[in-house]
């Protein structure tokens, strides 16, 4: 094995790992709502998720084709640099799961690559209309969409039943949120583990073990993203849970119920579309919009806040993380031996801080 | 904004794809709602028609219900089916 598959073999084992974060810190976009109506079980809902992030990993690839070929040159990146972007990623993910903030994965990956790269072969490499077309302007415009329909949705919900027996109402809404619940799942594999496949892809390129003209994402590359999804989603990320599922506001099932079908139908149309979304902040603008819609003070604002600036910080930081990783492996050279360090230091550091945070950790209520 | 700027915008962004984005988001989120409250409505009216022996009412109320759901599985559908085909 010579040092360019080394560096491939420790970039797909990172995207692999990025993508279980991705899972372990997106359970709570998927299942908060269902577990904070009751609608569902914490184990059930859980494991009910990770499978359902399964199957829609296989759905569609047209995200992973934007990740791989309109952001950045293709030609003019490394498997080194791609390390450096998700390394970046990773950072920016295990520190806003540290703090409990519901950030995105999305725009962490896509700032770590688009940081590393930048630092490695100049802003000619990046796309910046890819940049600003497929990824920043949807980036505002879907949270507003969620919200808005979630809003619009939870008004014409309480319109039409607002006057029946609240029971019934109450266990029908739960009913349907099981549906909903699982289309989000669905639309959460869907759209999240397609990146992970996209930048794995773009590493083989760059390797040279795929042509950047005519590629065709590797059945392997779909199998694993889709099995390390569901594999962190199965794991779970309880801290943020609780602030999506209770901190915003305190939701009745049609609320939980509007929040997740207005998420779901916007990612499910994003991802059909090609537009590779944060499904964090789609989720949470669903979320915001159905407290809003019945009543603006339900909404604890402060947390809104909390998660927008965490939304804003999240390219720049990730991009920042990505272009610094990227300067210390190069410290070590060309080889494998930066990315080798850096791995390693990662690892200690990850299973320092999730050891402190996990004993410090307390579950969520059932 | 400059008329250049709107020009470079108006290139780099795929407004037509955004815009069916943006269609489909409300079309899918606020109709499948409203039409899975349809069918709660037609469920709780179905319930306490059959209570006061309202036989008529009670189909009417269950016909509403199956109405409301039928229109949120058939949306459910078209939407994988559509999503399958990519």
């Amino acid at each position: 094995m010579d040092s360019t598959d080394l560096i491939l073999v420790i970039v797909v084992a990172t995207a692999l790992a990025f993508d279980f974060t991705n899972g372990f810190h997106d359970t709570a976009n998927v299942v908060a709502t269902s577990i904070s109506t009751r609608a569902m079980a914490p184990g059930f809902a859980v494991g009910f998720a990770a499978v359902l992030n399964f199957v829609g990993a296989f759905i569609s690839l047209e995200v992973a084709a934007t990740i791989a070929s309109d952001v950045v040159d293709p030609e003019s990146i490394t498997t080194t640099v791609i390390f450096a972007g998700l390394v970046g990623a990773i950072c920016w993910n295990l520190m806003t799961w540290y703090f409990g903030l519901p950030s995105s994965s999305s725009h962490a990956l896509i700032g770590g690559v688009v940081g590393a790269t930048f630092a490695a072969a100049g802003a000619d490499a990046i796309f910046g209309d890819g940049l600003l077309g497929k990824v920043l302007i949807p980036a505002l415009v879907a949270p507003t969409v969620a919200f808005l329909v979630g809003a619009i949705a939870i008004v014409i919900c309480y319109r039409i039943v607002g006057r029946q027996r609240p029971g019934t109402v109450t266990r029908g809404f739960r009913g349907g949120q099981i549906v909903s619940g699982g289309l989000l799942a669905l639309a959460h594999g869907t759209n999240d583990a397609q990146k992970t496949m996209g930048v794995i892809v773009l590493a083989l390129i760059a390797s040279g073990h795929l042509s950047e003209s005519n590629f065709d994402v590797p059945f392997w590359v779909v199998a694993s993203a889709a099995t390390a999804i569901a594999l962190g989603t199965y794991m779970g990320g309880w801290r943020i849970i609780r602030t999506m599922g209770t901190r915003i506001h305190k939701m009745d099932a049609a609320q939980g119920f509007s929040a997740q079908g207005a998420g779901a139908a916007v990612i499910l149309a994003s991802s059909h579309y090609g537009f590779p979304l944060s499904t964090t902040q789609v989720i949470s603008g669903g979320v915001m919009g159905s407290g809003a819609g019945k009543r603006l003070s339900a909404v604890r604002w402060g947390v809104a806040g909390n998660i927008v600036v965490a939304w804003i910080l999240t390219l720049p930081a990730a991009a920042g993380i990505g272009a610094l990783v990227y300067g210390v492996t190069q410290i070590f050279g060309d080889g494998a031996l930066g990315p080798l360090v850096v791995s390693i230091a990662g690892l200690i550091a990850v299973a320092v801080a999730f050891g402190r945070r996990v004993r410090a950790g307390e579950p969520v209520p059932a | 904004m400059t008329d250049v700027a709107q020009a470079l915008v108006a290139t780099i962004v795929e407004w037509s794809e955004l815009g069916k984005t943006v269609a489909a988001s409300f079309l899918a989120g606020v109709g499948v709602t409203a039409a899975f409250a349809i069918a709660i409505f037609g469920a709780a009216q179905f319930s306490e028609r059959r209570r006061s022996d309202e036989a008529v009412a009670a189909f009417g109320a269950a016909l509403i219900a199956a109405l409301g759901l039928a229109v949120c599985a058939g949306a459910i559908v078209f939407g994988l089916i559509v999503m399958l085909s990519d």
